[in-house]
């Protein structure tokens, strides 16, 4: 059987390279695994048995991890699929930065005018909605070999919608 | 991580922050973005007919090492020729200002964005 130290993460869960993933499943394969290789339960094995067990625990911690999260699920798919992610054809071009930036600009009026409220909430909303469509194109792009360059283009536009979301919500948590 | 007291200063007090018309025929732009930590920055040359960036503007959203990168930059390159802002690297500005290396990055984004303004004025220029 193969080392659960060098299967991907998504074997180690048993389940399928997709974007798309059930977060109950994954959660539910996670603390099972866990438990299993809990290192109290290797209190009484040999030290060779105690380290591994530790070792896989870490790999199952990480595991989780990176597949719980959308945009480290997308990196690490990315990863596996051998994409270089520092590709520069694949940078978000001048139209979508000077609109990023406009997005700030309204972020620091709301501010300026006192925080959260409507237009606030409007804002998220709408980043929200942005997060679904290119998250939506992005699983689908991951499935064809053909579209890789176009998952990743998109995963950098997501990254600054994430971005924005955590600003927006900082703005909300000040006043509340 | 402490930044140094240049980062602070440029940070607090960030030179040229603002905008010129991106359409104007003696403006360019440089539009340029890390995706990793979500930073973007924009910065734009007014050149005059000889060739020299008589005025520089930025605007960026970032760490204080990307805000004090860009803000540096348009000092530097003010009364510099377009020839001569090229010449300008990222380890100068790394330097000037003691970035740590997790903040390099900070300094590469900056000398992207003057490379980008020069190609948009000249692209302009030239067509």
């Amino acid at each position: 059987m193969q080392s659960p130290l060098t299967k991907d993460f998504f074997s180690l869960f048993g389940l399928p390279v997709a974007f798309h993933l059930a977060d109950e499943e994954l959660t539910a394969r996670y603390r099972e695994m866990q438990s299993a290789v809990h290192p109290d339960r290797y209190a009484n094995a040999a030290l060779q048995e105690q380290r591994m067990s530790i070792q896989v625990a870490a790999h199952i911690n990480e595991a989780y991890q990176t597949l719980k999260n959308p945009l480290s699920r997308i990196r690490y798919i990315l990863e596996l699929k051998g994409v270089d992610l520092q590709d520069r054809e694949a940078a978000p071009d001048p139209d979508f930065l000077m609109r990023q930036i406009e997005w700030r600009e309204t972020m620091e009026e709301i501010q300026a005018a006192g925080g959260p409220g409507s237009r606030l909430a409007d804002l998220v909303k709408e980043i929200t909605a942005y997060i679904a469509e290119l998250q939506e194109k992005i699983a689908g792009e991951l499935e064809d070999e053909t579209l890789l360059s176009a998952a990743l283009r998109h995963y950098n536009e997501l990254q600054y919608f994430y971005r924005l979301l955590e600003e927006a919500r900082d703005i909300g948590d000040m006043v509340d | 991580m402490a930044y140094s007291a240049k980062v602070l200063d440029h940070y607090e007090n960030p030179r040229n922050v603002g905008s010129f018309n991106k359409e104007d025929h003696s403006v360019g732009t440089g539009m340029v973005g890390a995706p990793a930590c979500g930073d973007v920055m924009k910065l734009q040359i007014k050149v005059n007919e000889e060739g020299v960036i008589e005025d520089a503007k930025f605007k960026t959203y970032g760490c204080g090492s990307a805000i004090a990168s860009s803000s540096l930059l348009t000092e530097w390159v003010k009364g510099k020729t377009l020839e001569e802002a090229t010449q300008i690297k990222n380890s100068d500005i790394a330097e000037e200002l003691a970035l740590p290396p997790v903040k390099i990055h900070c300094s590469v984004l900056a000398e992207d964005a003057i490379k980008a303004a020069i190609a948009d004025y000249q692209k302009k220029s030239g067509a």
